[in-house]
């Protein structure tokens, strides 16, 4: 994958991460998958855990040292 | 031994650690700006991590979060610790990592002088300098607050809350005068790791002893279910919610105490290791502190306003030993420390480098190092005053301070990316945002729905932007 395509996949995901926080969903029960964890912080611990991802991928595929 | 003395006893400890870690860094610092303020530029990954998510803790949010969580409930996870998760990692790389270079290469060691330097204008340095103080005195406020209300709580009232803020601050003042930045990073190694194994600690050790966390659970959706959803509570309406996104996710870069750690950084690959190990640490301890605010508010009901700012120490000194307890306060006083001493620093480094050297340009290293020491000892004694004076909520001062240094990232970001960004461009960004922020603050009710420090970025951005456009027909 080329810098341009690195850079363009890391900006589309924060692009997507920054659209599914300003909309996210709101409702009462616990979270598929979570036990009881209720779904409106079950959903923004799923949201962290796929920016982490987003940010290794920046950290080691994005971020290119300058001198 | 009595509770108290088992307290006093740990705390002890704690603080003979803190001593001896600082004095060993004492040893090791040189007398020049460059090693006293940063360092010597040479922090490794868990140095600097630990020194940048120290630095970054206080109660705001061991203390302010769990305060609120107890009010709007578990939506505030949401709407803070998520959106930094990628926020913080973001601008390090898109201000921090290019500061920190430009300052190696400049020789600066604070962020004014990187941007007086950078923009050929000492005017910038010292409206910077400026800034940074006014809003890192009533940040360093909350911290020391947090202290006394932790002191107040669990030494039921024994130790006054005005010698407790007055004790931090002076253990404080001592290591960080006698060893500078080495000193501050190597304790916050420590620090960090006390708050952060405690809040883990204190949430299963006091969830345990309620039945579990899904018994917990159970209990809030019967006694407060409102807690356990957003709902239409104002302060997650859509323009709060992203406007406070904005705030949130910006302004760490925006600490002057942040971007001098990232000075401190021995290259970018530190700088990377530390990005990707801050997402699983915020989750690791916002996650504990916002759950036993909101488990709070079913086993202490009744705290009103920001009296719920008591309900993590309440929480301490019923379910945890006195052991448990000592740890607690010492994890409050570390995130206090950590920060304190990096706020106290960066504040003398920059009077020294972007102020008096403005006025005195042949001032030597060896008495720049001495007026930063003085200094540090005067803004102590300010910021006492201001806590003795208590103004309001930890969360609304800082939610201020927050607001505050986002008028400053416009500026941090155009003067290193974009060339034609001028002084002129700097100066008209941070003021008339600063303005905007102020007058948007007037009103009760934000305008719009959206919070003040939107309307003042806009502000700040649009004059960064249109500024040096202006400035090109004109001589230059």
């Amino acid at each position: 994958m080329s810098r341009t395509a690195r850079r363009r996949s890391f900006g589309a995901l924060v692009a997507a991460l920054l659209v599914a926080h300003a909309f996210a969903p709101s409702r009462a029960g616990a979270f598929p998958g979570l036990g009881p964890i209720p779904f409106d912080l079950g959903y923004h611990l799923v949201w962290t855990a796929v920016a982490a991802a987003a940010v290794v991928f920046l950290c080691t595929a994005v971020w290119e040292d300058e001198t | 031994m009595s509770r108290l003395a088992v307290i006093a006893a740990v705390i002890a400890a704690y603080l003979v650690v803190v001593a001896v870690i600082g004095a060993v860094a004492a040893r090791r610092t040189r007398a020049n700006p460059e090693d006293y303020f940063l360092g010597g530029r040479a922090a490794r990954t868990v140095v600097l991590f630990m020194a940048l998510f120290g630095t970054n803790v206080t109660p705001f949010v061991l203390m302010g979060i769990p305060g609120i969580a107890y009010h709007d409930g578990v939506g505030v996870f949401g709407m803070n610790a998520a959106i930094v998760a990628l926020g913080i990692p973001l601008t390090f790389w898109l201000i921090g990592e290019p500061a920190r270079r430009a300052a190696r290469n400049l020789g600066a060691i604070t962020p004014a002088e990187l941007y007086a330097r950078r923009l050929d204008s000492k005017a910038v340095g010292v409206v910077m300098f400026a800034l940074f103080f006014a809003f890192t005195v009533p940040y360093m406020a909350t911290a020391v607050l947090g202290v006394g209300l932790a002191v107040d709580v669990l030494s039921d009232g024994t130790v006054p809350f005005a010698a407790a803020a007055a004790g931090i601050l002076l253990v404080t003042l001592a290591y960080t005068a006698a060893g500078g930045m080495r000193a501050t990073m190597w304790t916050n190694v420590f620090q960090g790791a006390t708050f952060l194994v405690f809040v883990v600690v204190a949430f299963f050790v006091i969830t345990g002893r309620h039945g579990g966390v899904a018994a917990l659970f159970e209990q809030v959706a019967a006694q407060a279910p409102a807690l356990l959803v957003k709902g239409d509570r104002p302060a997650f309406a859509f323009g709060r919610w992203n406007s406070w996104a904005l705030a949130i996710s910006l302004t760490v870069i925006a600490f002057p105490h942040m971007l001098v750690r990232i000075f401190a950084a021995r290259g970018p690959q530190t700088l990377k290791n530390t990005c990707m190990l801050y997402p699983p640490a915020l989750v690791l301890l916002w996650a504990p502190v916002v759950l036993l605010g909101v488990f709070g508010a079913v086993l202490f009901p009744g705290l009103e306003g920001k009296h719920s700012d008591r309900v993590l120490p309440l929480l301490v000194r019923a379910d945890l030993p006195p052991v448990l307890q000592g740890v607690g306060l010492a994890g409050i006083l570390a995130a206090v420390m950590s920060t304190l001493d990096a706020q106290l620093l960066t504040l003398s480094s920059m009077l020294g480098r972007d102020v008096l050297r403005v006025v005195r340009p042949d001032l030597a290293p060896r008495a720049e190092v001495r007026i930063g020491r003085l200094f540090t000892l005067g803004l102590g004694l300010v910021v006492y005053a201001v806590v003795v004076a208590r103004p309001a909520s930890i969360f609304e001062i800082a939610a201020f301070a927050f607001s505050g240094y986002v008028m400053l990232v416009p500026t941090l970001y155009l003067g290193l990316a974009w060339p034609r960004f001028d002084a002129r461009a700097a100066l008209a960004s941070m003021a008339g945002g600063v303005v905007v922020l102020g007058a948007a603050m007037v009103p009760e009710a934000p305008p719009l729905g959206v919070l003040p420090v939107a309307w003042g970025l806009a502000a700040a951005v649009a004059l960064a932007l249109v500024v040096p456009r202006f400035a090109r027909a004109g001589p230059r």
